[in-house]
């Protein structure tokens, strides 16, 4: 059987254009939870936020390719993430 | 270091690697670290006067920063589509996937010059305030990252459509595609936090 046929290989091949629709999507999820008056200020700043989060790091992963990086890199990658998001959500709850 | 592991259907063994020239890594990092505190001295600044930051925040144009994200987001797909296209030996479709990538960064910056000239239209100059600095600073240094994307993403896609194999080796266009994504992940931070945070 081709590899090329096998689900894997069809999964594979339509990965990044899936992944742009996400991305699409939760930047125009991200625009209406700022806008929204429904939410608070806080509840919205965390919600914003773990969308920046998630949409970065699948850019940063898949995108960016980090996920086939050697794993020192991968957690220098990971871990620059982590902290400038976490900080931002520590001084947007603060404030 | 530069395998077309990500090659539809390719069954190559699978190695560990950064796409592109390491070196350029080193840099891509250096340059997260500078932004990381540039973010940093913004969330310690807005917090000390974060009734004034969120006044001014909410005079900015969140639509403009939205097109702007998709356009990036867009443009990013592309080089990933780049990569692949050259990958498995079509140079033609990687030459324009690339070359798409440099034209939705020139529509970007055409975005981002029509932004800043209704701002300065409205009276919010870099020394307006604090907040107004900082978004002139952070948005400034990011567009010029991005103008020189778009040189070298121009260049990668002549490059590729040239009919001699100008470019034998995938190396010169994951390095590009590299600093490209690198420029779209900053911006997937700048717009949350100067936009949208309230």
């Amino acid at each position: 059987m081709s590899s090329a046929r096998s689900p894997v290989a069809r999964a594979r091949q339509h990965a990044p254009t899936v992944l742009w629709l996400v991305l699409m999507a939760a930047t125009g999820v991200s625009l209406v939870s700022s806008e929204s008056d429904r939410l608070s200020a806080g509840s919205a700043s965390m919600l914003i936020m773990l969308l920046a989060y998630g949409k970065a790091r699948l850019l940063l992963l898949y995108f960016m390719r980090v996920c086939d990086a050697p794993a020192a890199w991968r957690v220098m990658f990971e871990a620059w993430l982590l902290a400038i998001t976490g900080m931002i959500v520590v001084y947007a709850l603060a404030g | 270091m530069s395998e077309p592991h990500d090659a539809p259907g390719n069954a190559l063994p699978h190695r560990r690697a950064l796409p592109g020239d390491e070196g350029l890594w080193y840099f891509i990092f250096a340059d997260l670290t500078l932004f990381a505190l540039l973010f940093g001295s913004f969330c310690h600044r807005r917090a000390l006067d974060t009734g004034a930051f969120e006044a001014n925040r909410a005079q900015l144009y969140p639509l403009f920063a939205t097109i702007n994200t998709l356009l990036l987001l867009t443009s990013s797909y592309c080089m990933v589509m780049a990569v692949r296209a050259r990958a498995i030996g079509n140079r033609r479709r990687a030459a324009a996937a690339t070359a798409a990538a440099a034209a939705l960064g020139v529509a970007f910056m055409i975005s981002k010059v029509i932004e800043y000239a209704r701002e300065i239209a409205a009276g919010h100059l870099p020394t307006s305030s604090d907040f107004f600095t900082y978004y002139y600073v952070i948005t400034g240094i990011h567009l010029m990252h991005l103008a020189g994307g778009v040189v070298v993403l121009a260049v990668i896609a002549m490059k590729l459509a040239a009919p001699a194999a100008a470019v034998r080796e995938p190396t010169l266009l994951e390095s590009g595609a590299s600093f490209w994504h690198m420029v779209d992940l900053l911006w997937l931070v700048i717009f949350p936090l100067l936009y949208l945070l309230r």
